[in-house]
């Protein structure tokens, strides 16, 4: 059935249609105030008619503002955790500055970027190298003490034998008199001193320190706590354990040791 | 309709146009009445030609006097004898089936309709000031009424509807 025979069958309807818009535009086409007064009726009648359309569509656009309010509130949580952590990393680089101020050693900054904690090799990968003046060999400390000494060193990366690792060993004093010793790691971030005779007066919470002698490590760099001392009747020397200074599982920035 | 025929319509419908602007209103207790000559001509021809050709007639006529009476609210006797054809359309579609009795009834609703829409718009939409002047709204629609029967008892002796 085609447009002109549709109109026709319908003509009467097309036709008053026609005539009833041409007669409304007509008299809303005038300014004066009796036409005003209608225009508020009709707008009132709309306004109810469409009611329950302005009515859905608010509850669509609450729907909206609450998936993207949603989303906000996911991407806010994010930025939060981010600024908590930069706040950490904030207070630990103060801390790192204050200490590189008041210790009389030479630092050079760096960070890890890798850390191999498990297994028999114990190590750390720092973002400095030889292009940062970094050659092998050299101490690692971080505020709280001894953490390892330069491995392998290349131009832009330096590989960290860590204070952990089985084949590590440092001379260290302890004790009312300084006495000499060897740290030696065990498990985790504990270790044991070798080398004390059992004259000597060491007691739980003393501080041990490096000794100074060695070629590598300077003087009284705080390498742990005594957390124990035994004497074994058969050995000739104290068993004392240790507990490490350094923070060794949680190190984000480290210093070089010139 | 035949050229005589038309000639002749054109010539009542001219002189009803005529009477219709110049007639002068009479009062009823401080209310204005002039009975619609146009609206009762409206009635004949939508009951005797149709519908279409009847909405265009009452369109045109409407708008005549929208322009002869009130030019600050153009279209509402437009829109008032337009909506009054198409209602008669429908009166004249059920022309077999409605009795006279049922067809007089609408016919006289149908006058009323045009009457409460002109003064709706007329009165600015003010619903309280349409009520009072409800009592108009009858008398004319019953003017129109009586007007419509007594001539189409003479023009049609009762046979129109």
């Amino acid at each position: 059935m085609n447009f002109f025979r549709l109109f026709f069958l319908y003509r009467v309807h097309v036709i008053y249609i026609i005539t009833t818009l041409l007669s409304l535009l007509l008299y809303f086409s005038n300014d004066s105030d009796e036409v005003k007064s209608v225009q508020a009726d009709f707008s009132d009648i709309i306004s109810v008619i469409l009611g329950p359309k302005k009515w859905y569509k608010d509850i669509l656009n609450i729907k909206e503002k609450n998936e993207y309010l949603m989303e906000s509130v996911g991407q806010l949580r994010l930025l939060n955790t981010e600024l908590i952590h930069l706040k950490h990393e904030n207070n630990e680089l103060r801390e790192m500055l204050s200490f590189k101020n008041k210790t009389p050693l030479s630092l050079i900054g760096g960070t890890v970027v890798n850390s191999q904690l498990s297994g028999f090799l114990h190590t750390l990968t720092l973002n400095s190298g030889l292009n940062d003046g970094v050659v092998p060999n050299l101490p690692i400390i971080d505020i709280n003490g001894l953490l390892g000494k330069t491995n392998t060193v290349g131009d832009r990366a330096t590989s960290v034998q860590l204070i952990t690792d089985k084949n590590f060993r440092v001379s260290i004093r302890v004790g009312e008199k300084w006495n000499l010793g060897l740290f030696i790691p065990s498990h985790g971030k504990f270790g044991y001193i070798e080398g004390v005779p059992k004259s000597q007066k060491v007691i739980p919470g003393d501080i041990v320190v490096t000794s100074g002698i060695s070629n590598i490590y300077p003087g009284d760099i705080p390498v742990a706590k005594v957390i124990s001392v035994e004497v074994d009747s058969e050995r000739p020397f104290l068993k004392i354990i240790v507990e490490l200074s350094a923070e060794v599982h949680n190190s984000n920035f480290v210093f070089i040791v010139q | 309709m035949s050229k005589k025929e038309l000639k002749l319509a054109s010539l009542i419908w001219v002189i009803i146009l005529f009477i219709q602007t110049f007639m002068p209103a009479f009062r009823i207790n401080q209310m204005v009445i002039q009975p619609d000559l146009l609206l009762v001509l409206i009635a004949f021809v939508a009951l005797r030609f149709g519908g279409d050709f009847a909405i265009i007639f009452a369109f045109l006529n409407g708008l005549i006097q929208d322009f002869s009476t009130q030019e600050s609210l153009l279209g509402i006797l437009a829109l008032s004898k337009s909506t009054t054809a198409y209602a008669f359309h429908f009166v004249q579609h059920y022309k077999t089936i409605w009795t006279r009795k049922i067809k007089l009834s609408s016919i006289f609703i149908i006058f009323v309709i045009h009457n409460i829409i002109y003064f709706y718009f007329y009165l600015s939409g003010d619903f309280s000031l349409f009520l009072s002047g409800s009592f108009v709204i009858m008398v004319q629609s019953i003017i129109s009424f009586l007007i419509f029967l007594i001539l189409e008892r003479i023009l049609f002796k009762s046979k129109l509807i």
